[in-house]
Order: C-alpha cells, then structure tokens, then sequence
C-alpha cells in the first residue's frame, strides 16, 4: 500500500494570438513553437501510456485563449505552413551539414521530429489536437482544469466581483463547448487568489483549485497538516497547496533538472546563427531574425563555448533526474507519513506546461520515464489528481487560504509595479462600463446584442495578464501595449456607440472577425 | 507596352504574368497586373543588357543569373507595395486604435485602493477639474493654492472609516495619480481618501477608496479545535517549506520568512520560458567578438529530366533543371563529384570540385 499521493500538474497557457490581418505575425510563433516542443511531444508521451497500458494519473490546465487557438482553422492553417517550412529547412540542413557528423543526426532529428508532429497534427488528429486531450480525459487518466477567461489576474480585478464572476463563468462555459463536460478543477491564472473568490468556483460547480505553498500554510485557521492535505475554503471548495521541494528540483536555475549541461541549449538557434541569405526565406519577412527551433548545442556551460548535443546522453540524464525526482518523493513521504501520524501526505507539484519541451527540451522524456518508474519501480507513493485525492478522502479541513500567487515575491507585485500599473484604471473602468452596460441592456438583440457580446470580447481580451507580465520583463513590451490600447480602444467605441444608439456594423463586422474569441460568449454573465 | 497589356483580358495578363514569375499575381487587379508585368519586363531588358556588357564568360553570366541584384531589390520593393493591395482592394480605412489615447480621466471623482502584497497597497485616484473649481469656489482662491495635496490612510479594522484606528496623510506632488503605500500592519483593514489638506488642517475630501483586507503575513494564531494539531505546528511549517526540521523553532520561523521573501518566489512563474526569446546566448554582454564560418556553395543546371546526385546522394532539380546546394565547410580537403544522368540512363557526366579548407 502507498504511504503517499504525488499530483503533478501542467499549466497549458498561451494568451489569444491571431492576426488575420497579416500574413506573418511573429507572436503567432508563441503557438506554433508550444504544439511542436510541447503539447505534441506531450500527446506522443500519454499515447506511449495508453499503448503499453502503464497506469496513469497526471492533470493538466488548458486555458480558454489556448483551446480557442487550438480550434481555430485559421491558425490551423498557418500552423501547417510554419511546419512545412521547418521540414524544408531542416531538409536542407541535413545537406548542409554533410560533413559535419556532429551535427548531421541532428539535423535528421529535427526532420524526423517536424514529420511526425505534421503526421500526428494534420492525419491522426485532424488539425484538432484538443480532441486528443479530449480522449486522454475520457479514457480517464487525463483530469483537464479550466482557468480564467483569458487568463485574467483575478486579485487585481477584485474591486469589480462581476468582472472576476465573468472571467469564471465564461471560461466554464467555453471548456464545456470544447470538452463536452464541466470544469471540475481550475488553475487560477499565476494561482492568484484572493478570499472570497472560491465563491465564483462554487457557483460553476468547481471543486478544487491550486495556491502556492504559504497560501496554505498561512491559511486561518491554522491548517492541521501544512502544506501536505487540502483545506476546504467555506463555499466547500477544496485548495491544494504547491510543494515547495519539488518545485524547486524543477524550476530552480541553479539547482533544477533543466540547468543540466548535458540538456539542449535553448538560446543557440540556427535561425540566429547561420548566414543571413540562406536563413531569410525562415525567419520574420522584414529580415529580423528569429529562432527557428532548430538548435545544435547543449548547455555545455557557463562559456560561450557550446559543445553540439548528444541526445543519447541527454535522454540518460532525463531518465536519472526522474529516478532521483521519485527517490526524493518517496523519501519524503516516508517521512511525513510518520510525521503525520499515519496520513497519506498529498504532495502538488504544479508546472507551466510550455516548460516541458520548449524550454527543457527533454522535458516530456523525464515526465514519460517519471510516470513509467513510478508505476512499476514503487510502492510508496501513488500518482493521483486532486479530484481523485478528494474521491477517497473525505475528511478535509475547512480553512481560509491566505492571498497569494505563484509569482516572484509570492503576491501581486509582477503585475502591479512601474512598468504596467497605469493599466488598471482603464481595466476598471471598463469593467464597470460593461456591468453598466449589461444592466441597463437585460434582453437586448440584433446589432446591439452582437455588439455587446463583442464588448465583452474585448474587456477580457485586455484583461490577460500576459499583458502585464510582458511589459514587466521587458520582451516583447510594445506588442503588449499595443494589444492594450487595441482591445480598451475597441471597448471603448462599443461602449460609446452602444450608448449613442449608432453601432456601425461593417466596423463590427471587421473586428468580430478579428477578436473572434469565445464566439459562445453572453454579454448577460456581467448582469 | 501597357497600352497593348489594355487590352488584353486579365486571364491572358495572368497567363503573362505566370511566364514573368511575378509573385502574387493570382490575387491582383487588372490594372496592378499590367503594372507588374510592365516593371518586370523593363528589369529584364535591363538584365540583359547588363548580360550583353560583361560579354559570356559562361560562369559569369551563371553569376548574374544566381545574383539577378536589379531584379531582386525591384521585387522586395514591389512585394512590400503589392501587401496593400493582397489584403484591401480598398483603401486601408484608417486604424482608429492606433490613434486611441487612453483617456486621463474618466469624468469621475473617484479613488481605488489595490493590494500589492502584505506591507504595500497600490492607490490610484480621478479628480476632475470641474471638482477642483466647486471647492476654489467653496474655499477660495487662498485656501486652495495653499493647500496640499493628501492621500489620508487609515487603519479600520473591526471599525467603520469613520472610525479609524489609526490615521496617516502622505503628500502626493500636485498632478500625480497614482501612489504606493506602505503600511505597518499585515492582516488588517485599510481604507484611503483623497482630498485637500487646507493650511489651517481642514482637510476636504474628494473621493474615499474601497477597504481591503491585507493577508496575513506569517502563520495563524488561530486553531480550529476540530483539527488541533497533535504534532508540533512548527515541524509541520518547516517541512512545508523543505526545511531541515533538526532546528529550533525560532530559526526555523526565520528561515520561512526569509525562503518567503526570497528563493521560494524567485523563477516561480515560468511564463517566462514562453516569451524567452529574445535574449541570445549572452553575446550581448560581450563588447568585442569576432565569429568566422565558412560555407560552400554548389550549384549548376542539368536537363530537368536528369537524375543527379552530389557525392552520391540523390539531389533534386529545380525545374529548370538548376540546382544549388550548400554545405557547412569543415577543415581539410572535400572531394565532391556531381554526376548527373540522363532520364534514358544513356548518358553520365561527373564533374568533381576538389575543395581545401584551412584556417589560420
């Protein structure tokens, strides 16, 4: 018998990029680089389960803007182009480095790599790869979790609940339409919880979410066994805590998997490195150059100096950091099972998805040998999800977590400092302007509902906190700032045409088609 | 010539523009096509008359071929025009939110207070212009310019804002907006006002924040009964955090505070990962480098039905036959035979560029 739980957890998030607009649009890259580094190498791993019949338990979010892109043909469409050149142009690569046999197999592997991804894209699961998800949660080793909206930081919404209640309502409802169920879990955007908005969970009939570590162990009343068990907050939804150890053997820069020296560098990319000329035709139109994912090197070291990578050896190294990531869990909860005097300590260790191939490149490697060990190597702890973890223990204390999110300093400051506060006025203020309009338009149809809906389109499209995050770390700062003003400046010619009684519905018509976002959406969830 | 390209119908200027190469041209209007068509044939005369000058010399006229320098800046120049046309056929309405300045001011008098965590709020306020002229009016003149600016904070747990607790004013520069506010006590209730601070301290409020409730900071004093631990709570706290448990309470309370404040935090939204791309490798840090590769290019035409292959592997031809293949150059001496064979199987030439490669 186990003497412990282990939940991992993947955060899937992309904020809604699209710009029919223009035929390139380089943040679109966002998308196109998370479904060939993660979410399809992802995919190949839990079909690697469900062919060899390894028992499985993982859970993983699939935020709003992210299962609207994934569904729509358009990016579809421009997805299937972005492969197609990087099959060509590793193509090429494997003639250009004939005679560099260090870099040869590389290139075959990126080939091999961009094919199958075209292979399991456009053949297995016809451009849709929500729908294999889909199947993984049917199958029931799966538990997919909704999150706001579009990914709205929620704490810094708070001075509006209507605007908090929409971001939880629509989210409910667009998972519904893509997963033919309700939420029974959400991963609140950068875990930002405030009190009191369990209330909203409660009401889509959501029955856990995740905190980080000192929500729970500054939670009121005291919680009996720290971090290690859920507390149920009053309106009976149930909050896990983030383990704080093996968090860290994951994300720390120092200490973490990822920093191996043997694993993929993430910076040195050919679309950087090599002769202009000859890389223009895969890089941005207007010359800038820009990765292409095909990158040659390892880690190597603090130098400048990078050695080619050797997968063989990086794959050992994923299998190794696994085998130690489940020696430590089982140690661990050992330990605290004795500690708790004979309770199943429950330990969450949740991760942004996009980590795991995109970044680390062996990633879904070490969660495939992770899962694997764990169901055939021990006995000591067993892999669950929270939903399941609640199915089987129904004694559960009730206790309010503290505020806090997952971000640096553990509360709101990312996104509330210099660089993006000024945007909260116009947040706020549109917010309010769409409860006000909501209110006084209760049944409203034809060209004014349409508008409407789309009003609401545009408040939560500006209220992703990707924006904010962006304009923080200081990449990508203008596109952030644009899409702000776009979408408050959208709302805010709704709102004023709306009011005045003069909708002009070819402009209506531009941007629906535009921020075609949640095309399920209704106006009345901010009444 | 555009005359004659006039009459012709847009499925003949198609068919024209087909033979020209002309990028784009499924999509243009007719009178964008004759334009096309019109540019185009005037770089090739251009093309060929620089072709006649240099006078065949065979590798240099394959030279301007690979290199065509008019021809390729003319259609950088006319794909960049043509985008205008691919996406509108109309002209471009103007772009209203490119122009859109987030207003200063709602209308409103009103302030908003936000929590930035357990010891800083985050305050920002409206006060419009018609409000300042009622309280010039109200106060006059004087009174007004010799007044401060005040954001008034006050502490109100278990109280009504009527009722503060405790009470501190903080002075904005005139003009600002915005403002962080630090306070002494995690886990209370706080309010702010906004208002005038008159020289004989009669303050004039304007607008009066929301309340929030600050979280606490550190473990509850707290204990439901029901779940009264019967381990120490301390022990469990540390564990929580990863600490090692062998230490007294005190250091070990110490030590979270300080994992709180620091590493714990540190990297732990990875949503960096996702945007991460546009630091490269650490070259910036350098100020002076020097990076020198070398590619070797090979390239040529055979009969488009030919089969060829460069050290044995098979090449595929362009349609017309041309092909061009490009290869990282390693140090030392290369050997590379091209052998091109004739669709019938009848005929075979190999020709082998012998290449050397040495850095010094």
């Amino acid at each position: 018998m186990s003497k412990g739980y282990l939940a991992l957890m993947f955060h899937a998030h992309l904020p809604y990029v699209r710009h029919p607009e223009h035929d390139f649009f380089l943040e679109e890259d966002w998308l196109y680089e998370a479904i060939t580094e993660t979410y399809i190498p992802l995919i190949e791993v839990f079909e690697g389960f469900e062919k060899d019949g390894v028992p499985w338990n993982l859970t993983m979010s699939i935020t709003p803007p992210l299962a609207e892109m994934l569904s729509d043909p358009l990016l579809q469409e421009r997805y299937i182009k972005h492969l197609n050149k990087l099959i060509e142009l590793s193509s090429k690569e494997i003639e250009r480095t004939r005679w560099q046999k260090d870099f040869q197999h590389l290139a075959f592997m990126y080939k091999d790599m961009f094919i199958r991804a075209r292979e399991i894209f456009e053949n297995k699961y016809h451009r849709n790869i929500l729908t294999a998800f889909k199947k993984f949660q049917d199958s029931g080793h799966l538990e997919i979790i909704t999150c706001g909206a579009t990914h709205g930081y929620l704490p810094l919404m708070d001075i509006n609940p209507h605007a908090v209640r929409a971001q939880i309502k629509i989210a409910a409802r667009n998972y519904e339409k893509h997963f033919g169920c309700r939420p029974r879990g959400i991963w609140l955007p950068e875990c930002g919880y405030y009190p009191g908005h369990d209330r909203f969970l409660a009401e889509e009939g959501i029955k856990f979410f995740f905190v980080d570590t000192h929500s729970i162990l500054h939670a009121t009343p005291r919680p009996k066994y720290g971090v290690f068990a859920p507390l149920f907050t009053e309106n009976g939804v149930a909050a896990f805590g983030r383990d704080v150890e093996s968090s860290k053997q994951v994300w720390s820069a120092e200490e973490g998997y990822p920093g191996d020296h043997y694993y993929r560098d993430f910076y040195r990319d050919i679309g950087f490195d090599l002769d202009f000329d000859y890389v223009k035709d895969y890089i941005s139109p207007d010359g800038i150059r820009k990765m292409t994912g095909i990158k040659y090197y390892r880690i190597t070291g603090e130098s400048e100096d990078k050695a080619p990578y050797e997968p063989q050896i990086a794959l050992e190294k994923a299998a190794s950091h696994a085998g130690n990531f489940m020696f430590n869990r089982e140690k661990q909860v050992e330990y605290l099972y004795d500690v708790l005097g004979g309770k199943k300590p429950m330990i969450v260790s949740p991760y942004d998805a996009e980590l795991y191939g995109h970044w680390w490149f062996e990633g879904p490697k070490w969660i495939d040998f992770l899962v694997r060990k764990i169901a055939f190597d021990q006995d000591t702890i067993e892999l669950t999800t929270p939903m399941k973890y609640l199915e089987e223990n129904s004694k559960i204390q009730v206790s309010t977590p503290s505020m806090s999110s997952w971000g640096y300093k553990g509360y709101h400051e990312v996104w509330l400092e210099g660089s993006n506060d000024w945007i909260y006025r116009h947040l706020h203020e549109a917010a309010d302007r769409m409860v006000e309009l909501a209110k006084s338009r209760p049944d409203s149809y034809g060209i004014e509902r349409r508008a409407l809906n789309q009003a609401a389109r545009e408040l939560v499209l500006a209220q992703s906190s990707d924006w904010a995050f962006i304009m923080k770390t200081d990449t990508m700062v203008p596109y952030a700032i644009r899409r702000t003003r776009e979408h408050i400046a959208r709302f805010t010619r709704l709102y004023e045409d709306i009011k005045r009684g003069t909708i002009d519905g070819e402009w209506l018509n531009d941007i629906e088609s535009k921020d075609n976002i949640f095309n399920e959406i209704d106006y009345k969830v901010y009444a | 010539m555009v005359k004659d390209l006039k009459t012709k119908t847009i499925n003949e200027l198609k068919n024209i523009a087909k033979k020209l190469k002309i990028r784009g041209y499924g999509k243009m209007t007719k009178k964008k096509l004759a334009e096309s068509i019109k540019k185009s044939e005037e770089n090739t005369s251009r093309l060929n008359a620089k072709e006649t000058k240099t006078d065949l010399k065979a590798e240099k006229r394959e030279e301007i071929k690979e290199k065509a320098p008019t021809s390729n800046i003319d259609d950088g120049q006319s794909m960049i025009s043509e985008s205008k046309y691919i996406t509108g056929y109309s002209v471009p309405k103007p772009c209203f939110e490119e122009n859109f300045v987030f207003p200063a001011n709602y209308g409103k008098n009103n302030i908003v207070l936000m929590i930035r965590d357990p010891y800083w709020m985050y305050t920002y306020w409206n006060i419009t212009e018609e409000k300042f002229s009622e309280i010039r009016t109200a106060y006059g003149d004087d009174a007004i310019s010799n007044s401060k600016l005040t954001l008034r904070v006050k502490e109100i747990t278990g109280q009504g804002p009527e009722n503060p607790n405790e009470v501190f004013d903080l002075f904005p520069p005139i003009g600002t907006k915005n403002w962080y506010v630090n306070i002494a006590k995690p886990n209370s209730s706080y309010c702010v006002e906004i208002g005038l601070l008159l020289a004989n301290n009669e303050f004039i409020l304007i607008a009066r924040s929301n309340v929030v409730h600050m979280p606490l900071f550190g473990p509850s004093d707290i204990v439901d009964e029901k779940w009264a631990s019967l381990i120490d709570f301390e022990k469990i706290y540390a564990l929580s955090g990863g600490f090692d448990t062998g230490k007294s309470s005190g250091e070990l309370r110490k030590e979270m505070v300080k994992r709180l404040e620091q590493s714990l935090f540190s990297g732990a939204s990875g949503a960096v990962t996702s945007f991460g791309k546009k630091k490269q490798s650490g070259k910036s840090e350098k100020t002076f480098f020097l990076v020198v590769n070398t590619e070797l290019i090979v390239y040529g035409q055979t009969v488009p039905s030919a089969h060829l292959t460069i050290q044995g592997r098979d090449q595929k031809l362009n349609h017309d036959g041309t092909f061009s293949v490009r290869f990282a150059l390693p140090e030392g001496v290369q050997e590379i035979p091209v052998t091109a064979i004739s669709e019938d199987k009848e005929d075979t030439i190999t020709i082998t560029p012998v290449v050397t490669k040495e850095t010094r």
